[in-house]
């Protein structure tokens, strides 16, 4: 027969299109994302900014730090020792950093350039009384009995690169220590492992592989009585990929299992399972293959999301099944059809709707959503007519029993109490949500637990790292102007140090000045000579001929320049390269961190700072993102409205005045979830209104199908089903201990769960069944 | 340098004939038990610093004073007046009673070592040296002689090699740093 042809040929071109989006995304290889950061919108950062949020970001992601800290020096470099010859398993996928490669040497390459390169301390003795200040010490360590350097009263007479060295070392955080890297502010004895990943922290065999070796190690040393922190992204990354396996074994294997049980009451037999898993299963999977394909990585929460695609998807299977127990195989699609179009165009329409955020973690779950329901619509259209040839037709005793209840069930239409109470419940929700506030919290995006971020923030501070989400950005069109703007901003983050408010900060331009500044040093370092050399000479017994060699050897010096080129090629410049964002000529970026806890007033001064400088931007991050929740979820309650408003349209257009009957179902049990939620809760955020829009979704599918068969018993049983299965998937995500899952699912249990019981109230009033429409 | 070890060896000529070197806290204990031990101490230093870099050596003197595990000052009056107090917390030169520079040990762990090293060294406290280095003496009637050698690499990058010489008190010290230079301290005026 050519339509049976046709159909086997549109089925065969779906097969093949579903092996060849799921083989090019397993060729891609799987990469979960955790991290809150993903969330965040794109492209509504300035480029710069952004760019340095991402620089911030990756100098944080390609590293895990742990810091072995006990009792005693001995026992906890011991643990440090055993912790990297344990580490050193993971070579190939990290590079190991515990050697402590001498302070002293790094800072050795500076020497060339001790007149130019001057500590802050330095540069303030010379300024003041002819340096006599900077004289006096270099006499005093002249005369000490040790002085920890080697003297060189020719070339370095006032020992100046002393200081430098000492400020340049007061810089990083570690020294060395029985040839380890010891953290410097830690009282209690710690040494510092590094781990540089050469592999996506995402990734979750790389989490596997550093977790087999990490895990153990944890216990041995804590056997010893060290205590161990940790810090890193790969951390937190894997403690989601942990969380979201535990709930998707849990949350997950209970509503498949109820979503099972469902169908084996319903049809008395497996095979309808099969039916039913089978658009479920490719819907899911094509939907993770093209989100993979298109955004290179899935992020955990689009996955959960996922999970409860299967909800939705289940609904179509449900119809053909219930439908083709009651109506003759060739007629059901055709008969079908019209409800399908309808609940596909009013779903995929609200979940589009998120796409158009620039968030990308909606857009992300936007995609998935309507592809999954594409892709599951689809099999259901062409595969399940070809899978289900054997004819097992009759009613099903599962829509007689739940026909026989819905028999018993009031209309709204008949009674007028019944009407009036619900309209009453709908005004007081509806007033309750208008007065509803929203709290628009950045914690709601966080995945990991409190103690994990606690470790992590104490490692952080050990290492004085200041936050990488607050920060000052410079910005130039050469290292020159970057440097000199940076110079600039010196005296007044000392005094926001002096007052207490800042800890501390750390700049490029303390460590490698700008030449116009190197230029002012080298004349301080001459008046030096003019006015101590002299004196310096006869109290250490100069010949004539050393005299003019040391004079000779200063000038040489003085005209010495530290380029940033230079710089950035030495060891010791490789320590700053998170503070360098930008090193392209016409375009120098680099950043101020800032150290300590950073507070509200503080914040405003440093916009204040920033404000007037074209050059400079205050980057708060994490406070911006709040700001964008909070426009988000603006955004997304207006486009609520509008979905209402369109589906209004669209249902109008085909039902005329009978739309209630599918729209108010709905709308009556969102305002009832939603206000239930809003007085047991502090406030509504992003994720519940996302979650009222599946409520309308899933509540039109149901009042659509309803309406196109008639009310028929089996309409009734298949709507019954996927309610309930849409529950078992969304519903439980209540359970969930992410944030965001909970929001989700705790607005999603309950509409659905009043959609399904109002939706029957709003029928049309018969006297009997008619049973096949 | 020819100088230095005719110095070395002539210290250790003495001590040579006289006994053999036994393990380290033994000798540490015959050692204390030979000096008189004191919660302070003062007296006069003679010091003699020799500059690798100019082939040269400068003399300084003054005054030094300690209690014992709490601070030492080195009060430095020829040719130059400078006083340097070591405490636990750090380092402070200070030039007639202005400060010169402060060194904080919490935040340097080379300056604690420093502090450290320094008191081991002055106040003759073995048991804090014995953290830091190798121990070689010699015990011979009421003197004795001792030679300390780094065990870490960041100790050598402050003194290479250190030796102590006394009999009730602390007499002299010898120090030597990785750069060539070298450093002798007599100690002088002591109470009897």
């Amino acid at each position: 027969m050519n339509g049976l042809y046709i159909n086997r040929l549109a089925a065969a071109i779906w097969l093949l299109l579903v092996a060849i989006l799921l083989f090019s995304a397993w060729r891609q290889g799987p990469v979960v994302d955790t991290s809150v950061m993903a969330l965040l919108p794109a492209d509504e950062q300035q480029p710069n900014i952004k760019r340095a949020t991402d620089h911030q970001a990756d100098a944080y992601a390609n590293s895990l730090l742990l810091v072995i800290r006990g009792q005693t020096a001995a026992e906890a470099a011991e643990g440090a020792r055993h912790a990297a010859e344990r580490l050193a398993a993971l070579a190939g996928l990290v590079n190991l950093t515990w050697h402590a490669q001498g302070a002293e040497a790094l800072v050795e390459d500076l020497y060339p350039y001790r007149f130019t390169v001057l500590s802050e301390t330095v540069r303030e003795r010379l300024q003041q009384e002819g340096g006599s200040a900077q004289y006096q010490l270099a006499l005093q360590r002249l005369f000490n009995p040790v002085s920890g350097f080697s003297q060189q009263p020719l070339e370095d007479p006032f020992s100046l690169f002393v200081d430098l060295a000492m400020a340049q070392q007061s810089k990083l955080p570690v020294g060395a220590d029985q040839g380890l890297l010891r953290l410097i502010a830690s009282e209690m004895p710690a040494y510092l492992v590094r781990l540089e990943l050469l592999d996506d922290p995402f990734s979750i065999s790389v989490q596997a592989r550093v977790n087999a070796v990490l895990n153990p190690l944890l216990d041995e040393l804590q056997q010893r009585g060290l205590s161990v922190y940790r810090s890193g992204l790969l951390l937190h990354a894997s403690a989601g990929a942990d969380q979201a396996r535990a709930e998707i074994s849990t949350i997950g294997l209970g509503s498949i299992l109820g979503i099972l049980l469902l169908i084996l009451w319903a049809f008395r037999s497996v095979v309808p399972i099969l039916h039913v898993m089978i658009p479920v299963a490719t819907g899911a999977l094509v939907a993770m293959a093209v989100t993979l394909l298109l955004f290179g990585r899935i992020h955990m929460i689009t996955i959960a999301f996922g999970a409860g695609l299967v909800g939705v998807a289940v609904d179509y299977a449900m119809h053909f099944l219930c439908e083709v127990r009651v109506v003759p195989r060739q007629q059901v699609i055709r008969r079908l059809l019209p409800g399908l179009v309808l609940g596909l165009m009013s779903s995929v329409l609200a979940y589009a709707g998120l796409a158009l955020a620039p968030f990308p973690g909606l857009r992300q779950m936007a995609i998935f959503s309507a592809v999954g329901l594409v892709a599951a619509w689809l099999t259901v259209l062409l595969w399940l007519p070809l899978l289900s040839t054997r004819r097992s037709t009759g009613p099903l005793p599962a829509a007689a029993t739940l026909d026989r209840w819905r028999m018993q069930y009031p209309y709204i239409t008949q009674s007028p109490r019944l009407a009036l109470v619900l309209i009453v419940l709908g005004v007081c929700s509806a007033a309750v949500v208008f007065q509803g506030s929203a709290r628009d919290q950045v914690a709601l995006l966080q995945t990991s637990s409190a103690d994990l971020l606690a470790e992590d923030r104490q490692v952080q501070s050990l290492l004085g790292n200041g936050s990488s989400t607050a920060f000052l950005l410079v910005s130039g069109d050469s290292f020159e102007q970057v440097l000199q703007t940076e110079e600039g901003l010196q005296a007044a983050l000392g005094s926001l140090i002096a007052d207490n408010q800042l800890q501390g900060y750390r700049a490029l331009s303390q460590v490698l000045p700008s030449l116009q500044r190197q230029e002012q040093n080298s004349q301080h370092v001459r008046a030096l000579y003019d006015a101590k050399w002299h004196s310096m000479a006869d109290l250490l017994n100069l010949s004539q001929r050393q005299r003019s060699a040391a004079l000779e050897s200063m000038y040489e010096s003085t005209r010495g320049r530290l380029t940033p080129q230079a710089w950035q090629a030495m060891t010791l410049g490789q320590t700053w390269t998170a503070n360098i964002v930008s090193s392209e000529p016409g375009d120098v970026a680099t950043v101020i961190q800032l150290q300590g806890r950073l507070s509200s007033e503080l914040k405003q001064q440093l916009m204040a700072l920033a404000e007037p400088l074209p050059n400079v931007v205050f980057v708060d991050s994490l406070g911006s993102m709040t700001e964008l929740l909070e426009r988000y979820r603006a955004e997304i309650s207006n486009w609520l409205l509008l979905a209402y408003a369109c589906v209004l349209v669209l249902l109008v257009l085909r039902y005329r005045f009978a739309s209630w009957r599918i729209l108010l179902p709905p709308l009556l049990a969102s305002l009832i979830s939603f206000a239930a939620f809003l007085l047991l809760h502090d406030g509504y955020n992003l994720f519940n209104l996302i979650a009222l829009m599946l409520v309308l979704g899933i509540g039109l599918d149901m009042g659509i199908f309803l309406n196109e068969t008639r009310e028929s018993a089996h309409t009734w049983l298949a709507v019954t089903l996927s309610s309930a299965s849409s529950l078992l998937a969304f519903g439980l995500l209540a359970l969930s201990q992410t944030p965001v899952l909970y929001h989700f699912g705790v607005i999603v249990l309950p509409g659905l769960l009043l959609t399904w019981l109002l939706a029957p109230l709003m029928r049309e009033f018969s006297t009997g069944e008619t049973d096949h429409g | 340098m020819i100088r230095l070890l005719c110095l070395i060896l002539s210290l250790h000529a003495p001590s040579v004939l006289a006994d053999t070197t036994s393990p380290s806290s033994a000798v540490y204990a015959e050692i204390s038990a030979l000096m008189d031990s004191h919660s302070s101490l003062q007296g006069r230093f003679d010091q003699v610093k020799y500059l690798a870099a100019l082939e040269a050596e400068i003399s300084s003197s003054g005054r030094f004073e300690y209690e014992h595990d709490k601070a030492i000052r080195w009060h430095t009056r020829e040719p130059i007046e400078n006083l340097l107090t070591l405490t636990s917390r750090g380092i402070l030169s200070e030039q007639d009673g202005k400060v010169l520079s402060r060194l904080d040990a919490q935040s340097n762990p080379i300056v604690s070592l420093f502090s450290d090293i320094f008191f081991g060294v002055m106040t003759a406290d073995w048991q804090r040296l014995e953290h830091h280095f190798e121990m070689e003496s010699w015990v011979a009637g009421a003197n004795w002689h001792a030679v300390l050698t780094p065990r870490a690499h960041e100790v050598e990058s402050i003194v290479s090699r250190v030796e102590l010489q006394g009999d009730r008190y602390l007499r002299e010290i010898i120090l030597h740093e990785a750069g060539g230079d070298w450093t002798r301290i007599r100690f002088s005026e002591l109470p009897q």
